[in-house]
This record gives structure tokens, C-alpha cells and sequence, in this order.
């Protein structure tokens, strides 16, 4: 693809457009503003300090934000997973000192409890531009005209980390304490489905030693949005600590 | 798919960011529409090439290689725009760096002010050269799609250009 540049990129834009060569032998100046994009956007160069600082930063192998990618095959990550939550399983209480707030349309920020299922507020989030369209022609959609938001505290010196989910086109992402579940609009073809995901965070401390897990389970059902808190492990580390002070 | 287990003889990260870089860091910039953010991405990009080296996948061709990385570039600016509600347009000074005449800056804020599903088509197809199989092949979509935004999006950016005249 090395010499595919303007030529071949007009050659096949003659063709999508259904007009002959011959009629575009007329100059059109708006046509000659694509043409020159090429030549417009290849003045876009990093400068000599943006090198390198990406090559540094490169080879620091700096990676942006707090979420850790497994680099396992997921089958190896879900035993791990499972040993690991079999070694610290505890079913009990909630630990009082992780607590997850819900916004509720009825109730404001509603803390989650376990076993309790509860309603979600569904805010307006992103409107489409004219001629958009919700659905990708592939059935996808990358529109979220809704959001859903949780609150998450933790004691203090601890972090959290996650597993990233998606139920169906929605994404639910973390922003520090603050997580929030980004709503797409229902596939045609999911009508009356009921969707699920997990959604789980891990409590680690500083030396990321993970000290308690919970489970988010998100619900979309009718339209509406539901979260229920799960479980909560915590390692034996952590209530030794906890029972220290 | 893209990746084989043949391989070019140099690949290494110094060589794919001496040969690609410049091109990755106009795509990202175009995107994300500011220097900095373009810088992140582009470090992300040779990371994850490193990552998918280290994992011992290689590349048939040098084109594959360079697909490989307008997707993974293009897909983590996609990552990033999510995570910015409310991403600021590119200020003028950013551009001005690049541009002394008029019209061309005037054109590359008309693309950049464009919608980035817009703006990526139009970006491979006349700025990069691909055609629009292969855009659908790097960005997952259909051949029929890239076609309809690459309409659209040279509707809208003649619109925009029209109205700055």
C-alpha cells in the first residue's frame, strides 16, 4: 500500500460517486480541498522534544491510568481468578469500610446492599448529531443516550482496581471513585432479552496485594437499569489489619 | 488475520517509530485534536507493539505491520475520546504551529471539526491512500459504511469549508 496516495484514493472516489473521468476533468474547487488534505495534514509532525518524550515513555514501558491488563490467556486468568477467590472466599458481611453509592431516581445516592436489587437513575447523556444514525451497520452501537453512576468508597491507603465489562454495547468505566455505566440503546433484535453482567473490583493496598473483591451484578431489563452488590471477600491479611486497630 | 509468524528482519520499536511515527501521530492528532493527547497515544501504540512482539506475533509484510498499528492507533484514541465528555477543540495556536497560509488552516479545522467517525474515513482514504476495503478491514466495519461516511463526511466537510469562506 506504500504508493496507494491520492491517485488511487480519487480513482476509487470517481467510482463511489458514479461519475466518469471524464466529467471530473472539470475542476471543482470544493474537490480540491480533499485533494489537499494530503499535503495539509502530512505538516502534522511530532517535533524533536515530542520524540522524545514518546520514546521515553516507551521505553519506561509507561502506561497511562490504574487499570491492570491481564497479559494471560483468559483461561489461565479465570483459574487464577477462581484459586484466588477460593483461597480468600469468605461469604459474609459486607466490610464496612468499602461502601458502593448508587444514584437512585427515588432515593438520591442509595447505598448498595447485598442481596438487594435496586432501581437505577438514568440519566440523559449524549444526543445524536443530524443524520446520525444510533446503530452502526454492523448492529453496533456506540451511542449512549443514557448513564448511570455509582459512588465507591475506600479505607484509606487502598485502591481499587477492576475487571472491565461490557453488557451487550454498553460500557461501564471507572473514573477514580467515581464509576459509570454508559447505556445503549436496545438492539431491535434484544427486545424483552434481559441483560446481565458482572462487574467486579478488587481492593488492593498499597503494595497491590488484593485485600477484598465485590461484585457489582448490573441488570438491564424492560428499559431499566438494576444493580445488586453480590459478595465481598477479604483476605486474612485484611482483617488481621483491620483487627489490629 | 494480520498477524503471521513470518516476519521483516528489523521490527524493532526505534524502527517502527523512525518509519510510522510521524503518520501515527498525525492520525492521533487529528483525532484527539491536541498535541498532547496525540503523544500519549502514540507511546500507547509502540507499547502495545512491544507487548504484541514480546507475545511472539509477527507480521507477513510491512503492510500488515503498518495496519496493525492505524488500528491499534486509531482504536486507542477511540478508548480516549470515551473517556472525554466533553474533549476540548483544538485551539488555533496548536494548529499555527503547523500552518502558515490561511486556507490550509482553515481546512484542517473544517476536518477536525468534523464528527471522528467522519473524520478517521476521510483521514485513511485521502490522507493515508487506503482504500475503502481496507479501511473496513482496519476499522471493523462494513466496505458499504466506510462508504456512506466517507459521502457524508466529504458533504460536511464542504459545508463547513462554504461556511468559513
Amino acid at each position: 500500500m506504500t504508493d496507494l496516495g491520492k491517485e488511487s484514493g480519487l480513482m476509487e472516489e470517481r467510482a463511489w460517486k458514479g461519475k466518469s473521468i471524464e466529467e471530473e476533468e472539470r475542476p471543482d474547487p470544493a474537490e480540491d480541498a480533499e485533494n489537499r488534505l494530503r499535503a495539509v495534514a502530512y505538516r502534522i509532525v511530532p517535533d524533536e522534544s515530542a520524540k522524545k518524550r514518546i520514546m521515553e515513555g516507551v521505553k519506561a514501558g509507561k502506561r497511562k491510568g490504574r487499570r491492570l491488563t491481564p497479559r494471560i490467556p483468559a483461561a489461565v486468568f479465570a483459574a487464577c481468578l477462581l484459586l484466588s477467590l477460593f483461597c480468600f472466599a469468605r461469604p459474609g458481611v459486607i466490610g464496612e469500610d468499602v461502601v458502593v453509592y448508587a444514584a437512585t431516581e427515588e432515593h438520591g445516592w442509595q447505598k448498595l446492599v447485598e442481596g438487594e436489587r435496586i432501581l437505577l437513575k438514568k440519566e440523559p447523556y449524549q444526543t445524536l448529531e443530524e443524520g446520525e444514525e444510533a446503530f452502526e451497520d454492523n448492529g453496533r452501537s456506540t451511542y449512549y443516550p443514557y448513564i448511570c453512576t455509582f459512588r465507591v468508597e475506600v479505607p484509606e491507603n487502598y485502591v481499587y482496581d477492576k475487571q472491565m465489562v461490557i453488557i451487550r454495547d454498553d460500557d461501564i468505566l471507572e473514573f477514580g471513585d467515581r464509576l459509570e455505566w454508559w447505556v445503549a440503546p436496545e438492539r431491535p433484535e434484544d427486545a424483552g432479552r434481559i441483560m446481565q453482567g458482572a462487574f467486579r473490583l478488587w481492593i488492593v493496598d498499597e503494595n497491590r496485594e488484593r485485600q477484598a473483591a465485590l461484585e457489582l451484578e448490573l441488570t438491564k431489563e424492560d428499559g431499566k437499569c438494576y444493580a445488586e452488590l453480590r459478595r465481598v471477600w477479604e483476605s486474612k491479611a485484611y482483617k488481621r489489619s483491620q483487627h489490629k486497630k | 488475520m494480520l498477524e503471521k509468524r513470518t516476519d521483516s528482519p528489523d521490527q524493532s520499536v526505534e524502527a517502527v517509530f523512525q518509519e510510522f511515527g510521524n503518520m501515527l501521530y498525525r492520525i492521533a492528532f487529528v483525532m484527539m485534536k491536541n498535541a498532547f493527547d496525540a503523544e500519549d497515544v502514540v507511546q500507547d501504540t509502540l507499547i502495545k507493539y512491544m507487548e504484541h512482539r514480546e507475545r511472539g506475533k509477527t507480521f507477513e509484510t510491512e503492510e500488515h505491520r503498518k495496519a496493525w498499528l492505524i488500528r491499534v492507533d486509531i482504536n486507542l484514541c477511540k478508548n480516549r475520546l470515551r473517556f472525554y465528555k466533553n474533549h476540548p477543540k483544538i485551539g488555533m495556536d496548536q494548529l499555527s504551529r503547523y500552518y502558515e497560509e490561511k486556507e490550509d488552516t482553515r481546512l484542517m479545522d473544517s476536518l477536525l471539526l468534523l464528527p471522528s467517525r467522519y473524520r478517521e474515513i476521510l483521514l485513511l482514504h485521502y490522507v493515508e491512500g487506503y482504500q475503502g476495503k481496507e479501511i473496513a478491514q482496519m476499522l471493523g466495519i462494513s466496505e458499504s459504511a466506510v462508504r456512506k461516511r466517507l459521502e457524508r463526511g466529504r458533504g460536511k466537510l464542504r459545508d463547513l469549508l462554504e461556511e468559513t469562506e
